[in-house]
């Protein structure tokens, strides 16, 4: 343990720009000697490290539970898919209604649930995936084509180009994923992000100076889930066949973990998280027949052995080993 | 005369989530933890019931429903002391941990559970052997039937929620559990071994959700490794809705929710009636969240 | 001029009174006092002022405006047009709807109440210089653009919350510390943080809860020369103090409460002197009650 820990730190002295020019080289090139199966790979870690970073607005920043994520992901799949089979509208110009309707949902399902103490929120959250998954599975309203979801799906196409192989889609979510780590950053260190990290913080300090804490969560909310709709678009236009089981627990779960074990509050954390959850038992046979039970296994134990999860960020590795989430009541503080 | 019949099924659904319900409550109660494990500790009631029975069977190379007596108190004992393993392996570390940490070692819990269910038993549905459930019922009023079996389940839970209120109300190991409830500090001021009350919890908790699960198993036929996930969260559900951190919430929220799930399969649609369960579980959860019978323990400050 | 007035301010928790039928003034330029035995409702008036609780009975004005009022029925929510029609954009129908309904914290702070916690609320993981930056916030506005694209307006913005950041540590004396970690500050160095903190808001009226809890007599000295120049920069004190050097060197006005009741308003000197607040003091041993 103390030799990764060392390796970590001294990682993180080296300019962080060659660090980001060397791995965004690597991204680029490491598909070319590989076969399809591998280049698929690739693209399903770099689809998980971007729906790992929508979770992380909402996780690591807000500090809010969110354990109903791909919800979002599969609302934004099945909003991409509807508009291009009935509406024949082309991939890529679906990607901003999935966007819209993912956000729009993640405002009206945590506005009423902001003001819940944190255990709570998250039992609300697993409600709420739920619901979602089940009202797809009953095919509400008709469209959502029941339990075995809809098909035929488009593929995205660049100007006339059709991007049928896995590599294209490699590179296209690449350049999402590109994208989406520059968003966060940015969000990471404005004044959005500091308020952010009031919240999660001190709530009660954090609205004594001003901050409309339930403003900025939700914030957070809608930002993630948006982006967890385009996410579901991309999916959807590669793999071109969807069902509701993409918005079910487990894969909420697999976020989740991705986010937290990772190091809840880092950009590389999520990276690592998504290989040790997404990539390896994909990429192991072994792994996948067991793969509940690895991603149990590796819960459990990363919880008593390093609660801060593989790649944590400074804040939250002094955060973890006392209570994380200070359950603040809505009201009531000191009493005298 | 319908709606006398939704009623009993209703009843006897809401038996199995009581009884599965109080295995949360117990435990968020002394740890303020919600045991996602528990659910699938239900499960493996199921599953080892059925490899009890089927060694049974094939000793004796018939059938019987008195097969079931002793393959309840096997899987009785047998999760009871599983569920101790899980708290003393997955839990105990993480007793000073905060709020977080324990929440995903308990959802880990469950996927090893679920993961190992299906790997050892495979995808595809189990059944119990015919001959074990009892067959036959009686007609009632109205025309109404109750089976056989569902007076068993219902006679059974009554039967061992009475026991669980008269532990927990007049024995000093009961008393014990209720003071720890409510502050582990005091509790080990009064001289109260808090680990060992917590082991009991963790003994009579997975006790009770291991027989129910298989009496479920008995009482529908079939199932397959999900039955934790759909049940644990159900009955998750009822703990909520009766009063987390109280047991006579659990019992009453279990059979509110069995006898509303049933009515709204029946009259509503039998499809949405998941999702009842949810709603319900959001509703309560932002308008009064300490469910219908309050939570136990005081949480301003 | 009266920047705050509490109009007969009454607080039961169940069956218990914590604040009966408080009323008093603050004046713009003051340093007013709140003083009292353990449990009289001090800290209680505090949290009614700044939004945490609703009064039971009774009401508080902040510069001529009701901030605190006892929540509403259902009753009177339903009967009342406002509550009806608040999501109007019209601009009165906007002022009747503030004065109708419960503000939350960060509402009265905007109005310009800051305070500080009598157990410290600082952002521990954070740096001197982060926590007191929270303090320009509600009076700045970048968002999600602002903060994507950063356009001149954000990057102005943002060097502007630093400097007022570093201008406020600098005034409680806390420059050297500026990349520390709140945790990792000396106790007397957190409780100013939290005051450069509050200050950071740009409040017309401060409110601080046992600012000199904890302190040593040197620093108890330093906190009074504090007060004076926050006084002296424009903004009105109140506090709430249990150690008489501090309260009787710089408070101008005192109040006196003892169970949730006033029992006496005036000058040092003739609080001291006043039968009633002597009675409500013996048997505290750990106070002193001669003064300089």
């Amino acid at each position: 343990m103390a030799i990764l820990q060392d390796t970590v730190t001294r990682f993180r002295k080296v300019n962080p720009l060659w660090w980001q020019v060397g791995l965004l080289a690597l991204a680029i090139l490491m598909p070319l000697p590989l076969g399809d199966y591998y280049r698929s790979v690739m693209w399903r870690t770099v689809l998980y490290v971007m729906l790992g970073l929508s979770l992380h607005i909402i996780v690591g920043y807000a500090g809010l539970f969110q354990l109903g994520h791909a919800a979002f992901y599969g609302l934004g799949a099945y909003t991409c898919a509807l508009l291009n089979l009935h509406f024949d509208v082309p991939i890529l110009l679906t990607l901003p209604f999935s966007v819209l309707v993912a956000a729009l949902f993640g405002y009206l399902i945590t506005r009423p649930i902001l003001h819940l103490r944190g255990d709570y929120l998250c039992i609300v959250t697993i409600a709420f995936g739920e619901v979602v998954r089940l009202a797809l599975v009953n095919n509400i309203f008709g469209i959502t084509g029941g339990a075995n979801g809809l098909s035929g799906i488009d593929r995205p196409a660049l100007f006339g180009f059709v991007l049928r192989k896995p590599i294209y889609h490699y590179y296209l979510t690449l350049f999402f994923l590109i994208i989406t780590i520059f968003a966060v950053q940015r969000l990471e260190h404005s004044r959005l992000g500091r308020a952010w990290m009031y919240v999660r913080e001190d709530e009660v300090a954090a609205e004594a100076m001003g901050i409309d804490t339930i403003q900025v969560k939700l914030l957070a909310f809608v930002l993630g889930s948006g982006w967890a709709g385009l996410a579901g678009a991309l999916y959807a236009g590669r793999i071109t066949v969807i069902s509701p089981d993409q918005a079910k627990f487990m894969e909420s779960v697999i976020l989740f973990c991705v986010v937290v074990l990772g190091g809840a509050g880092s950009i590389p954390g999520v990276f690592v998280g998504t290989l040790g959850m997404v990539t390896l038992p994909e990429v192991s046979r072994f792994l996948k027949a067991w793969r509940d039970a690895w991603l149990g296994v590796a819960m459990v134990t990363m919880m008593i052995a390093r609660p801060e999860g593989l790649w944590p960020s400074r804040r939250v590795q002094m955060e973890i080993r006392g209570d994380l989430e200070k359950p603040t009541p809505p009201h009531a503080i000191e009493n005298q | 005369m319908q709606f006398i019949q939704q009623m009993i099924n209703g009843v006897t659904i809401g038996a199995f989530y009581s009884l599965v319900a109080l295995g949360y409550t117990m435990v968020y109660g002394v740890l303020k933890l919600i045991n996602f494990a528990h659910g699938d500790l239900f499960m493996w009631g199921a599953y080892l019931g059925l490899t009890v029975i089927n060694v049974l069977v094939g000793l004796m190379a018939q059938g019987s429903a008195f097969f079931i007596v002793p393959a309840v108190i096997i899987v009785m004992i047998t999760i009871a002391l599983a569920g101790v393993l899980v708290e003393r392996i997955a839990y105990r570390p993480l007793r000073t941990a905060g709020r977080l940490a324990p929440v995903i070692s308990a959802l880990g819990v469950a996927f090893i559970l679920q993961s190992l269910a299906r790997n050892v038993y495979g995808a595809s549905y189990k059944t119990y052997p015919t001959g074990i459930t009892p067959r036959g019922g009686i007609v009632i009023a109205g025309g109404a039937r109750i089976s056989v079996m569902q007076i068993i389940v219902l006679a059974v839970s009554f039967l061992m929620m009475g026991a669980l209120y008269l532990f927990v109300q007049r024995t000093r190991i009961g008393t014990a559990m209720r003071a720890v409830s409510l502050n582990h500090d005091v509790s080990r001021l009064m001289g109260i071994d808090v680990n060992r009350i917590i082991a009991i919890v963790f003994l009579i908790g997975p006790g009770l959700g291991g027989v129910a699960g298989m009496i479920v198993a008995l009482y529908y036929g079939s199932f397959d490794f999900t039955l934790g996930w759909t049940y644990g969260l159900k009955a998750f559900i009822a703990a909520i809705l009766g009063g987390i951190g109280n047991i006579p919430g659990a019992m009453l929220g279990g059979f509110l929710l069995g006898i509303i799930e049933t009515l709204g399969a029946g009259y509503i649609s039998p499809q949405w009636k998941d999702v009842i369960a949810y709603v319900i579980l959001i509703l309560i959860l932002i308008f009064r969240p300490t469910g219908i019978l309050g939570e136990r323990v005081a949480e301003k400050v | 001029m009266t920047l705050l007035e509490t109009k007969r301010l009454t607080k039961n928790f169940g069956g218990l009174t914590a604040v009966d039928t408080v009323s008093f003034d603050v004046h713009e330029g003051d340093i007013l006092g709140l003083i009292g035995p353990n449990g009289a409702g001090k800290t209680t008036i505090f949290n009614m002022i700044t939004g945490i609780y609703a009064p039971t009975k009774g009401e508080i004005s902040f510069q001529g405006q009701r901030i605190a009022h006892p929540e509403l029925t259902w009753r009177k929510r339903l009967t009342t047009p406002v509550w009806w029609f608040n999501w109007l954009p019209i601009s009165s129908i906007k002022q009747q709807w503030d004065d109708f309904r419960m503000l939350r914290p960060h509402e009265i702070t905007e109005r310009g109440i800051a305070r500080t916690f009598q157990t410290i609320h600082l952002f521990d993981n954070l740096t001197a210089q982060e926590n007191v930056m929270s303090g320009p916030h509600h009076l700045t506005k970048a968002g999600v653009w602002g903060a994507l694209f950063r356009p001149p307006s954000q990057q102005e913005e943002e060097k502007h919350i630093v400097a007022e950041a570093r201008h406020y540590l600098d005034f409680m004396g806390l420059s050297d510390y500026r990349d520390e970690l709140a945790k990792n500050l000396p106790y007397g160095h957190q409780r100013r943080l939290e005051i450069a903190r509050a200050l950071a808001t740009r409040p017309a009226l401060i409110i601080l809860d046992e600012p000199a809890a904890g302190l040593n007599e040197q620093e108890s000295i330093e906190l009074m020369a504090l007060i004076e120049d926050i006084r002296a920069s424009g903004v009105t004190v109140l506090l709430i103090e249990h150690d008489m050097k501090v309260v009787m060197g710089i408070c101008e006005r005192i109040i006196v409460l003892d169970y949730g009741k006033k029992i006496a308003e005036g000058t040092p000197a003739e609080v001291q002197g006043d039968p009633r607040v002597i009675k409500a003091y013996l048997g505290e041993e750990d106070e002193e009650e001669e003064v300089v």
